[in-house]
């Protein structure tokens, strides 16, 4: 009897046990996996997170001049794998828990990035762009083989370095 | 008479709707959640009236979960049509809007807005219960309006 008496008192300076949630914001568990954002300023399009995407969210669709990223909410599992297989850090997953939507919204939940490519100034070939943030974070804008031939396709900047090579070696 | 009734009426109709939960084959993930959410005391949903009811008959609320297995289609047909008019329907989890993991799978036909007209989606995999939350209370809203409208 006295312990139920205790307890109840103790229970009572404890307060109530119910999240109030829809009145009062709540803040997530640390390690919480939300929705993902993607920053196309960062992508280089190595198609790495389709790749791993276990819920075929993420898709790029590659055309002549540009290509476009999309990642759709209504299949994204949550499973971050895209995040840490990101070379460059494009893809983030948030705490963003609010995925209470009207049915008439569901399709339009979509992170969407269109990327042009650029010409390579050799032989005409449209390729991927190495954007700046990216060359200055990975590369450390030390990289002086990267540095001098920004412009050019890698086929042509290998053939470019065999050259220099071999004017090495002649001389 | 009927007329100063209608308000408070209405009020207390959308003050009680009781939930159905249908399980369309989901993997039980969105199940656990959503009995975490209508029966554990943290996140009580019996603040706004929201209860589990066991049958099909009672039910103001349909929540379905599951991609809507072929095997389990005709059954969810024949429970979808004992609900009783007006209802609403949600969606818990990513399977009922785009079929998610199992999307190209033989045995399932997602998504479930091809089946029955839902009106709330909650997505998630599963989704935290805070979002079921924001779910039932966005289902309450629509409830209220379909109310109103079969009293006028």
């Amino acid at each position: 009897m006295l312990t139920t008496i205790k307890t109840v008192l103790a229970n009572i300076g404890r307060g109530p046990a119910t999240s109030r949630y829809p009145f009062v914001e709540e803040t997530v568990p640390k390690g919480f996996r939300g929705k993902v954002t993607y920053d196309p300023s960062k992508c280089i399009g190595c198609k790495t997170c389709v790749h791993v995407c276990a819920g075929k969210a993420i898709k790029i669709d590659e055309k002549t001049d540009c290509f476009d990223f999309s990642v759709w909410d209504g299949t994204c599992t949550r499973c971050q794998m895209c995040e840490n297989f990101c070379p460059t850090g494009a893809i983030k997953v948030t705490e963003e828990f609010h995925n209470a939507y009207l049915a008439e919204d569901v399709y339009k939940k979509a992170h969407f990035g269109n990327i042009p490519y650029i010409q390579c100034a050799e032989c005409k070939k449209m390729i991927k762009p190495l954007p700046e943030v990216v060359a200055q974070e990975k590369l450390k804008g030390e990289n002086i083989a990267y540095k001098e031939r920004s412009y050019i396709c890698p086929d042509c900047r290998r053939k470019a370095m065999a050259k220099d090579l071999m004017k090495g070696l002649a001389r | 008479m009927l007329g100063i009734l209608k308000k408070p009426l209405r009020k207390m109709i959308a003050g009680s709707p009781w939930v159905y939960r249908m399980n369309t084959g989901s993997c039980n993930g969105c199940d656990v959640e959503l009995a975490t959410v209508a029966l554990c005391p943290r996140y009580d949903t019996s603040r706004f009236g929201v209860k589990l009811s066991g049958s099909p008959k009672h039910a103001d609320i349909v929540v379905i979960t599951g991609p809507m297995t072929i095997r389990c289609k005709d059954a969810a047909y024949r429970i979808f049509s004992q609900i009783p008019e007006p209802k609403v329907v949600m969606t818990v989890g990513n399977c009922p809007i785009s079929g998610n993991v199992f999307q190209d799978s033989y045995a399932v036909d997602p998504p479930i807005s091809k089946h029955f007209p839902v009106d709330v989606s909650v997505a998630g995999c599963p989704p935290s219960p805070w979002a079921i939350l924001d779910g039932f209370v966005k289902c309450i809203e629509i409830w209220e309006n379909r109310i109103a409208e079969k009293l006028d």
